[in-house]
């Protein structure tokens, strides 16, 4: 009896529910998160054309240089409305990491600096730093073993 | 506003075409006694079908090669690099060789060599330039 209940109630709220435009979302997502790997390629080849960086050693100043921009906009309150609009696509790219840092630290600025700020600017962020320092370090570990056993 | 914007953009988009143009293979010898390995290198690389530009850089103890792989062969780029080198290394056992996809290595040679054909530089400061260039090549981070 109360199997069947539940499977009614589901079943009206599933005809009430708004579907989720998935297509839409993944285009938008696409075309603003190629957006910013396009302006990314901009400042790389800026770099490379008016100061000593190759390609090789211009990928590093390029990441800081996105995030800073990513923090920027941020701050100003551009970057929330990108990303409400485009989800994933600015999301994922590296400036989401930007974001991620400034909107922690501005929604907890009324708590004080110390505790506010520092305490909650790596709240979203962290993750991204911890996960990437322990697959950096495994990665490293991997590569030194098979440089010391010969195969590469 | 919308032209604006407009036109700033393709611009910016069109300047990406630069980096696809092609400069005319240039062949530079700082001593006159690497007329033959200028050849032999220049063919070898004419005859290689990902390659479209080239500068070469022949000096007695060294020998700078850059090149550009054509876009539909950049994912074999290691595999390229690695046929070239393998070729001048037994081609030129006694040469340093150094050997460079790297844009910015390309522009930095083929500035060098317009400075060369202009005459503004004897072989001391070309060899130092070159020199330079490669010490820019094996940088890393």
């Amino acid at each position: 009896m109360t199997g069947n209940w539940i499977k009614q109630s589901k079943d009206a709220a599933d005809q009430h529910e708004i579907k989720r435009p998935v297509l839409k979302n993944c285009i938008k997502a696409f075309l603003v998160g190629g957006f910013i790997c396009f302006v990314g390629q901009v400042v790389t080849l800026i770099l490379i054309l008016f100061f000593p960086f190759t390609e090789q050693t211009a990928s590093n100043p390029t990441v800081a240089i996105m995030v800073f921009f990513s923090m920027l906009l941020t701050g100003f309150g551009f970057y929330q409305k990108l990303g409400q609009f485009a989800g994933a696509g600015s999301a994922v790219p590296v400036t989401g990491f930007g974001n991620a840092v400034v909107s922690a630290a501005i929604e907890h600025r009324s708590e004080g600096l110390v505790l506010g700020v520092g305490g909650n600017i790596f709240k979203l962020a962290g993750s991204v730093i911890v996960f990437g320092v322990i697959s950096a370090f495994f990665l490293a570990l991997i590569k030194t073993i098979l440089i010391q056993i010969g195969v590469i | 506003m919308k032209k604006f914007i407009l036109s700033f953009f393709s611009v910016i988009l069109l300047s990406g075409c630069a980096i696809f143009e092609q400069s005319g293979p240039i062949h530079i010898k700082i001593h006159d006694s690497e007329n033959e390995t200028i050849k032999e290198v220049s063919q070898h690389i004419e005859g290689t079908k990902e390659l479209y530009d080239s500068v070469v850089v022949a000096a007695d103890s060294t020998l700078v090669i850059s090149y550009k792989v054509k876009h539909l062969y950049r994912f074999e780029m290691k595999s390229i690099e690695k046929k070239m080198k393998n070729w001048l290394e037994e081609k030129y056992p006694e040469k340093e060789i150094v050997l460079s996809s790297d844009y910015k290595i390309f522009i930095e040679l083929f500035e060098f060599s317009d400075q060369w054909n202009k005459g503004n530089l004897n072989e001391k400061d070309a060899l130092d330039e070159v020199e330079k260039i490669i010490q820019l090549k094996k940088e890393m981070t």
